[in-house]
């Protein structure tokens, strides 16, 4: 009954062709590590993110005289409220780390390379539009935290020469961040940022299929093929991938839910304290810092002294990941095979960035300005340089095959 | 797969799901303690807006106060603070040492000051509890842990729920772990 259910469909719609294409078929390298997990596990955590966050618009009222209050009464009153809640606020931390982790995988083995440049550039959108989608989400608790920082970031779009303050009036939909920002916030957060996240998933998906996956040595398994034309060094998605991605699924579960019924706040990292006391527009907090997956953005943002260069120097922080297919000029993908030049930048620069997030925590002090100022130049350092000690370098020879 | 594996797990979680009972709005003895001195000491001042609703130990209204805006203006000079999330913003270790920092300040209009909030505007109301410190501090102490204790039910009622709900959700996904780890290793 279901063969004739399936026969029914797949003579009206690419219902076969699309499994075999994808699934059954799909032809991926064998030697893939746990950093490869991560893109079934940002897909897991979208879907947590669009259900915790679709029950939480039933529950959820977003004016400021309600906003606080409707949340406190779904953590009280509604039945696993809270659950749902911790689900959302931890899935979003969870996010970033899953996104950095993802990342980092595409520095390390060269993923961004051709032909993957634009699987690269669909990715890059996607965290550019996810970070807007974690800020958008921020002001929703109406929280100290969430009110002041909603007013600091909308108040950086008064560095765009000419339109200055107007642009912010525009953004905000009023003088201050209030009931207009709030609404269209929400409006923006729940409808119309998800529709994008979800489009452009779809399209990274078909752009990396249509390639093929890279693998940690870099190797391009479809140079060497057996007699029906299938890769050699390759083995079907379908069952050991799936099997592979479902295993790290259950371990990321693991981890996932211990922090949302153990310790949802993670120590003040998820769940900022300041965060569980209502805005108060006549108070401003000693300190305004954002959830910890901005803090590197943020601490940039604060090292440089005029607003217009922090505001670009931040931007430019992200945008310069786009040009990495170009930038990287090396003949081999993967590290595994790159020089030392591009281990010591790689190397230095995540460890900047990763610095440079843990001083954007903490408030600005000299020392503080000058570690962030040198952490900055030593990140855009990796990127700057990179054509040309990635073509000085002395590179290991590629093999034809893996584990040769 | 081996069937036995299968049945002691179903038998391990069904007995763990028996013993386990979500209970809701339970206080411990402590917290108990802790209400009854929040009812005496601080419930005059201070609302708890989010107190659940079933919450029907005393007949009197904990989300509201008798204390007035403008009585509060004149002789606080601030109206006192919601006290149902001050364990989630400070924590607890801060509210028991807020509570317990109190110290003789001549120059402040009810001649004391705090060491953890610098010219507090509340005066030292637990000090008929504070007696003759050599003799009584340990008894202090323990009112003073009940009172935050019950303050930190407040902040987070279902608290124990969630971990026993945690515990159980954690054991049927390490089970699950284990049976997909026999497949993949074979």
């Amino acid at each position: 009954m279901i063969r004739s259910l399936i026969n029914f469909i797949d003579a009206r719609f690419p219902l076969l062709n699309t499994w075999h294409k994808y699934v059954k078929d799909y032809y991926v390298p064998k030697n893939l590590n746990i950093y490869y997990c991560f893109g079934a596990l940002a897909v897991v955590v979208l879907l947590n993110q669009l259900f915790t966050g679709l029950w939480l618009t039933m529950f959820y009222t977003p004016t400021p005289k309600s906003a606080f209050d409707s949340i406190e009464y779904l953590m009280r009153e509604v039945n696993y409220g809270w659950m749902i809640r911790y689900m959302h606020s931890t899935g979003a931390s969870a996010f970033f780390i899953v996104l950095y982790l993802h990342l980092f995988r595409g520095l390390l083995y060269g993923s961004y390379q051709k032909p993957r440049e634009l699987v690269w550039i669909l990715g890059m959108l996607l965290f550019f539009i996810v970070n807007l989608e974690a800020f958008l989400g921020y002001l929703l608790p109406w929280g100290q935290m969430s009110y002041w920082g909603a007013e600091v970031i909308t108040s950086l779009f008064g560095v765009v020469p000419y339109f200055k303050d107007s642009l912010v009036t525009w953004v905000r939909g009023d003088y201050s961040v209030g009931l207009t920002t709030l609404q269209r916030f929400f409006a923006l957060h729940v409808t119309a940022i998800p529709w994008f996240l979800v489009l452009f998933v779809v399209l990274h998906i078909v752009a990396i299929h249509h390639v093929g996956s890279n693998n940690p040595e870099g190797i391009d398994i479809y140079r060497t093929l057996d007699k029906n034309g299938k890769p050699l060094d390759g083995i079907p998605f379908s069952p050991y991938y799936l099997l592979k991605d479902f295993i790290a699924i259950v371990v990321f579960l693991l981890i996932f839910f211990s922090v949302v019924f153990y310790l949802p706040d993670f120590g003040g990292l998820f769940l900022e304290p300041l965060n569980f006391l209502k805005a108060n527009p006549l108070e401003t907090p000693e300190y305004i810092t954002p959830v910890w997956y901005m803090t590197p953005f943020y601490a940039m943002l604060r090292a440089i002294p005029d607003r217009l260069c922090g505001t670009l120097i931040m931007l430019a922080a992200t945008c310069i990941l786009f040009f990495l297919p170009w930038l990287d000029k090396s003949s081999v993908r993967s590290m595994r095979y790159k020089g030392i030049y591009s281990r010591l930048a790689l190397a230095m620069a995540t460890i900047s960035f990763v610095l440079l997030g843990i001083l954007g925590r903490y408030p600005v002090t000299l020392s503080n300005l000058i570690l962030s100022r040198i952490c900055i130049v030593l990140y855009f350092t990796y990127f700057l340089l990179m054509p040309i000690y990635t073509r000085m370098e002395i590179v290991k020879k590629l093999p034809l095959r893996i584990y040769k | 797969m081996n069937e036995s594996w299968v049945f002691f797990k179903f038998i391990l979680i069904s007995l763990l799901l028996q013993i386990y009972s979500l209970s809701s709005f339970s206080l411990t003895i402590k917290q108990q303690k802790g209400a009854m001195l929040y009812m005496e000491y601080c419930s005059g001042c201070h609302t708890l807006r989010y107190l659940p609703s079933q919450f029907k130990i005393y007949p009197q209204r904990l989300d509201k106060v008798g204390l007035t805006a403008q009585d509060a203006e004149k002789w606080f000079g601030v109206m006192p603070k919601d006290l149902s999330l001050i364990v989630r913003e400070h924590g607890e270790s801060w509210v028991s040492n807020y509570l317990r920092s109190f110290y003789i300040d001549k120059k402040r209009p009810f001649g004391v000051n705090n060491f953890m909030f610098k010219d507090v505007l509340m005066p030292n109301v637990l000090e008929p509890l504070q007696g003759d410190l050599a003799l009584n501090n340990k008894q202090f102490a323990e009112s003073v842990e009940s009172l935050v204790s019950f303050l930190d039910y407040v902040a987070d009622p279902l608290k124990s729920e969630r971990h026993k709900m945690g515990l159980v959700f954690i054991l049927i996904l390490c089970s699950l772990l284990l049976v997909l780890l026999k497949i993949f290793l074979g």
